[in-house]
């Protein structure tokens, strides 16, 4: 698989002068774990949502494998902030739900039923209703239901923003192993230099108004990472002080208008 | 265990409580009419009357307008005008939410329509059916169809976003998005509105009942008054129009709604 993003433009009023997100040129290869960072507003969520085919560009056009992407499709599945999972529905049938969407006999829902909640350790809780989970449980459901359906992407928009730093911890190193096994591309949205440095492969920061790739940088630090050792130290500055620079920015603008 | 105390706690407290009403009831009825004669006794129900009554009705042998056929009738007709009002009230509203136009133009036209209380259509529904069944199940249907419908656009509009994009990033089609996700999403305000439609569908058929006069409690109850002139029996039938509508709300709509509003998380009593 390859995606390939080319010339994405996009603004949401159209009489504003600047746009949204800027001219977004990105080549992402099969089983990467790109991480997209930047200041909050500067259209992080709404390149996702594009790629998602959830939200039209105004112009560029994004492909997969050679097709161009104009619809969602199960092909890639978006993983949102919030768990989005369906709440008159056991955990077991909110996994389900894709499987059944895209028609896959019994015996392989089942099958992977068991396999992804177990992967996430939640298997013992697959009769519970969502309301009866916590957040970060929540979570893990919603990437079980994610990792059933064969998608050729998974995006996800700060999966575990709204959660507590040991979840996350957790959550990190689920999500990491998770990845090497199954071997799929994961576009991750962050705010927070730590996530993108823990999990990518390039990290790709994205300035503001208007939102523009300021910069792809690769991650060659060895798995598995360990967010305190030295190799970090330096590129942890480096990134921090291009984010700084772009909240600045923003603030600056705020400021002048 | 300790759930079950308090359950029988409530109910005996509820008994408790309507012992107190019917004897402040006596008492005013013995202090008004037989001690100091305020009132005349034809205007003023008393408990032991309507006991009485109650008694008589209910017995077999009864030779008036007999009550289970009224009861039967009542709630057939109720059960046929609802049935027909969801299924109205289920199409305009989809409808409404579905086309920007009807929604900027022909809701606030219900909305307006819906002031109008329900017994105001009984000209148009006797000069349009005669004094017909038809007539009465009319004057249901315009008093809880609106209603419904106002509901389910309102359910079907206060979906979840976030709940529309994560179905359609599973790639579901338009009519997997109607019934497995907008519409189970929607199905606590789906029930509210049937709730309230249907308390709008009993009151419109009473109110019709008494005009256009037709075996079923409120034609009783009008003949109670105007050709028996019995306050009593008024009474009797009142008190059973209070009790059918409640156990209806209670044991359906209200068993139905916290079943669901628990499952989803909803409960307004959980600690
Ligand atoms: N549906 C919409 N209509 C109008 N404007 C929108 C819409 N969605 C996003 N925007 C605007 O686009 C800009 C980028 O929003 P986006 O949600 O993509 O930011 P983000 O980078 O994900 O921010 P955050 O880190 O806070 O989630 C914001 O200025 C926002 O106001
Ligand atoms: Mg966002």
């Amino acid at each position: 698989m390859s995606l390939h993003i080319e010339g994405i433009t996009k603004k949401f009023d159209k009489n504003s002068d600047t746009n949204i997100l800027e001219d977004i040129n990105l080549d992402i290869e099969s089983g990467e774990f790109i991480c997209l960072l930047g200041p909050s507003g500067c259209g992080k969520s709404t390149l996702l949502n594009i790629i998602a085919g959830l939200v039209d560009a105004d112009s560029g056009k994004i492909t997969l494998d050679g097709e161009e992407i104009t619809k969602p499709g199960s092909d890639r599945i978006m993983m949102f902030q919030e768990s989005a999972l369906f709440p008159w529905l056991t955990v077991e049938k909110n996994v389900r739900f894709g499987m059944k969407i895209a028609g896959l006999s019994k015996e392989e829902q089942d099958k992977r039923l068991e396999k992804y909640l177990k992967m996430v350790q939640l298997y013992k809780f697959r009769d519970y209703n969502i309301h009866e989970l916590s957040g970060g449980m929540k979570q893990r459901v919603a990437l079980a239901r994610a990792l059933c359906l064969d998608c050729k992407i998974l995006l996800m928009d700060e999966p575990f923003a709204a959660l507590d730093k040991q979840t996350i911890n957790v959550l990190r190193e689920e999500l990491i192993n998770i990845w090497q096994q199954t071997k799929k591309t994961i576009i991750l949205v962050t705010h927070s230099v730590e996530e993108a440095l823990f999990f990518s492969n390039r990290i790709v920061m994205i300035g503001s108004h208007p939102g523009k790739v300021k910069d792809i940088i690769k991650i060659d630090i060895p798995r598995p990472r360990h967010i305190e050792s030295v190799e970090f130290i330096n590129i942890r500055k480096k990134l921090l002080e291009a984010l700084k620079e772009e909240v600045d920015k923003i603030e600056k603008e705020e400021h002048d208008s | 265990m300790k759930k079950k105390s308090t359950t029988v706690k409530k109910i005996l407290s509820r008994i408790g409580f309507i012992i107190i009403i019917i004897a402040l009831w006596e008492l005013v009825y013995l202090l008004g009419v037989e001690v100091l004669g305020l009132w005349k006794s034809y205007t003023i129900p008393s408990p032991q009357g309507v006991w009485e009554r109650c008694v008589d009705m209910f017995s077999f042998d009864y030779t008036g307008m007999s009550i289970y056929a009224a009861v039967a009738a009542s709630l057939l007709r109720a059960f046929i005008g609802f049935a027909i009002s969801v299924v109205i009230g289920a199409v305009l509203g989809f409808l409404i939410s579905k086309f920007k136009y009807l929604q900027e133009n022909l809701k606030p036209i219900i909305l307006g329509i819906q002031t109008l209380p329900s017994v105001c259509w009984v000209p148009f529904a006797i000069l349009w059916f005669g004094l017909d069944q038809s007539a009465v199940i009319f004057v249901i249907i315009v008093g809880s169809a609106f209603s419904i419908a106002m509901a389910v656009d309102n359910g079907i509009q206060n979906v979840d976003p976030l709940y529309i994009r994560a179905a359609k990033t599973m790639g579901v089609s338009q009519s997997q998005l109607y019934f497995k996700v907008i519409i189970p999403a929607a199905q606590p305000m789906l029930i509210a509105g049937l709730k309230s439609g249907w308390s709008f569908a009993w009151r419109a058929l009473m109110a019709a009942e008494m005009m256009i006069s037709m075996i079923g409690l409120g034609q009783i109850l009008d003949a109670a008054r105007s050709i028996e002139s019995d306050i009593n029996k008024v009474t009797l039938i009142m008190l059973i129009i209070i009790v059918i509508g409640t156990i209806i709300d209670r044991v359906i709509f209200t068993n139905w709604e916290n079943a669901v509003r628990r499952r989803y998380g909803l409960d307004r009593d959980r600690k």
